[in-house]
């Protein structure tokens, strides 16, 4: 079964993928696939230096499965992780200060909806988590937060970018 | 309430300087992942599924307006604009950067908050009745003994590296509403024949993979020995509890192991021993500590007025509200008011910045400035004056803080699960939004009566299914998740662990299950006056297992 890497970001703690190009990214479709387990164990190895470099905590191999969709987590932990929770948990309010616009009036019962039919995983492909794409929200940093981190840890950043373009 | 004097001030402030020292020297790479882990543990920062975590204490559950506006503030200028309260009386926020976690130490610390001792192998937050100070049914406020614990505890040299993490509750009403016998150390308030007013000491209690009840070692213990029992119990589990296993570490392995007569024994002889030592409380501190929670000097009040009496008539939701979630004061006027955080279909515990805040103004307004927590993820306005009630209960109603569903089935515990917890096994939160759902506020729910459902996502139990009515367990079985049914669980002072009732349910089986069981209870009972607990213990697993399973 093909494999990725993923991590926590070291200074936010937010999930990220090794990717192509030797960088880390949130999102799971920009991860580099592994076809084999000594591929994964290799690319692991590198992953690891990332977490003595600080720019990661915790790298571990994660099964993936491609389809016409894209790629997907095989176990529902990382499916979680990949999508963030199942639920409807952000306040509707922070959403529209986010500049996200209310939601629909209906939108948390489809989201309710759609986890109700989430399955077994492991089973056949599913359509898993599918109407979980408002969870993608909480990826994108915004300019301001950016600045705020920035303002906090001096040099970080530059020394990410620096580490990414290595 | 208590405020902090200037040790406590610099002591915290001391604590968030050296962790802003930690997380900066962390982030330069100084320090590295394992050297960094037991730190940030001991500041309340975990690693979750998709970001850090931070939980926060909340001492006896006791909240000011200013302490619970902080937290909405927190909750909007570092997190994702809302926050969720524990099963423990602690909140937790489930997106800060570590950045950021220095700053909102330092936020907290402006309002007397910090995050200490809310992870790792210590005493951690001392809980207590929610309705402490306020309840009619009350011997004493708890909350005085559970600050004197809280100072004494805190950081303590000899305790803070513990076979494993250790909790105190402590009850001041014959009503167990602290779930005391479910914790390493429970002290039940009491008055002895004598007149005198002191605690019953329980000890050895807990969920988690072994669920076990605590064994009253002492019937009475004088106040002024709080600390010096406390602390001979200490002694004895951390020399005798077991280190060389993670999951037999927790004082109840010691005394399931050697019998609570020999803990018992041991745990006098020490208290013997060290009896004139310096941790015997004099009468002077202890009442310096209980001017702190002296009740607040309420206005007097009519007991009703026309206005009241007409509302409840003509306005079914209203009458619901005041039945199902007022419950009496001590000052005959006045009434104690539970804030459901379990709004039908939502996620138990968890309340927006705004809410916090519509609270925060509520509770200035009309309880005395003070809010409280419990352990069943509500929050609580305890000191509002009956004749207050129409206006209270449109104000959350407005903010749609008015489920009027205190202790009915849609009043679940559930912990964050999979959705958000990296040791959970299964989801949790979804589970309880179906199943409220399916019950609803409705004629039902209340045809239903009292019934705790708790669920937890892994076996863990910080959702408390081992004591719920129903209680719920996720798994993971074969890559899917799996839930499993106990029955009969009790928190309070009748306190019982759940029986199994059989193999588990799919993710798509568990709420038709859950109505089931309740169904069940409809057919069996006695009349609507035998709640669901009462009637299990009349008819036993038997009926239950016959409805799920059939004669499979």
């Amino acid at each position: 079964m093909a494999k990725v890497i993923s991590a926590n970001r070291l200074a936010d703690g937010i999930v990220v993928y090794a990717g192509r190009d030797g960088s880390w990214s949130e999102q799971l479709s920009q991860a580099k696939i592994f076809p084999s387990k000594a591929e994964a164990e290799a690319g692991l190895l590198v992953a690891q230096n990332d977490a003595k470099r600080n720019l990661v905590v915790e790298p571990v191999v994660v099964e993936v499965t491609e389809d016409a969709s894209g790629l997907r987590a095989v176990t529902l932990r990382e499916s979680i992780r990949a999508r963030g929770p199942t639920i409807d948990f952000l306040p509707r309010t922070w959403a529209f200060a986010r500049g996200e616009g209310p939601p629909p009036a209906n939108s948390a019962k489809q989201g309710r909806k759609a986890v109700l039919r989430i399955p077994r995983l492991g089973g056949a492909p599913s359509v898993i988590l599918e109407s979980m794409n408002f969870m993608r929200s909480h990826d994108e940093t915004t300019h301001q937060e950016q600045k705020r981190f920035d303002l906090k840890c001096p040099g970080y950043r530059t020394r990410v970018v620096a580490a990414e373009s290595s | 309430m208590y405020r902090y004097d200037e040790f406590d001030k610099s002591f915290v402030a001391e604590r968030v300087a050296q962790f802003r020292d930690q997380v900066a020297r962390r982030l330069s790479g100084e320090l590295d992942e394992e050297q960094f882990r037991p730190l940030r543990l001991m500041n309340g920062v975990y690693l979750q599924l998709h970001a850090y975590m931070l939980r926060i204490a909340i001492p006896y559950g006791t909240l000011s307006s200013r302490q619970l506006r902080k937290l909405a503030f927190i909750a909007r200028r570092y997190d994702k604009g809302y926050g969720h309260f524990t099963t423990r009386q602690n909140i937790q926020f489930n997106w800060p950067a570590l950045a950021d976690c220095p700053d909102i130490l330092n936020e907290l610390a402006e309002v007397e908050m910090h995050a200490i001792q809310t992870s790792g192998n210590c005493i951690r937050n001392v809980t207590a009745d929610q309705f402490a100070g306020a309840a009619a049914d009350e011997i004493e406020d708890p909350r005085p003994y559970a600050e004197i614990l809280r100072q004494w505890s805190s950081l303590h040299p000899e305790y803070s590296f513990l076979p494993r993490k250790f909790k105190i509750a402590v009850n001041g009403a014959a009503k167990d509403r602290a779930a005391i016998r479910v914790h390493d150390i429970g002290y039940q308030i009491v008055k002895n024949a004598e007149g005198e007013v002191g605690f019953a000491v329980y000890v050895g209690g807990g969920q988690g993979r072994t669920p076990l009840i605590a064994h009253k070692i002492r019937d009475f213990l004088p106040k002024a020995d709080l600390l010096a029992y406390t602390n001979a119990i200490m002694r004895i589990y951390n020399l005798e509890g077991r280190r060389d296993n993670k999951f037999k570490a927790r004082i109840k392995i010691l005394l399931h192991e050697k019998g609570a007569d020999a803990i018992r024994a041991e745990v006098e002889s020490e208290f013997a021993d060290q009896r004139d030592e310096a941790l015997t409380l004099p009468q002077e501190e202890i009442d310096r500590i209980r001017v702190y929670f002296a009740p607040p000097a309420l206005p007097a009040r009519a007991a009703s007025s026309i206005a009241l009496a007409r509302r409840k008539d003509s306005d079914p939701a209203f009458a619901r509200f005041v039945s199902q979630n007022v419950v009496a004061h001590k000052t005959p006027s006045y009434g104690i008011v539970t804030i459901s955080l379990k709004p039908i279909g939502g996620i138990p515990g968890d309340a927006s910045a705004e809410s916090m805040e519509k609270v925060a103004d509520l509770a200035e307004r009309f309880s005395q400035d003070e809010v409280r927590v419990s352990h069943e993820q509500n929050l609580v306005l305890p000191h509002v004056a009956l004749t207050d009630l129409p206006e209270v209960f449109d104000r959350l109603a407005s903010q749609g803080l008015a489920t009027a569903n205190t202790g009915l089935v849609t009043d679940i515990i559930a912990c964050p699960g999979l959705d958000y917890c990296g040791l959970a096994t299964a989801r949790s939160i979804p589970i309880a939004q179906r199943i409220s759902e399916r019950f609803g506020e409705g004629a039902r729910a209340q045809e239903i009566g009292e019934l705790k459902i708790n669920i937890s996502g892994c076996i863990n139990a910080c959702g408390h299914h081992h004591v719920g009515h129903i209680g719920i367990l996720g798994l993971e079985k074969a890559g899917s998740e799996a839930y499993q049914i106990t029955l009969g669980g009790s928190a309070d002072e009748t306190c019982s662990v759940g029986a199994i009732t059989g193999r588990s349910f799919s993710s798509d089986e568990i709420v038709d299950a859950i109505e089931t069981v309740v169904g069940t209870y409809l057919k069996f009972r006695v009349g609507s006056a035998e709640d669901f607990l009462a009637a299990y213990r009349r008819i036993g697993m038997a009926p239950f297992k016959e409805a799920l399973y059939g004669r499979e």
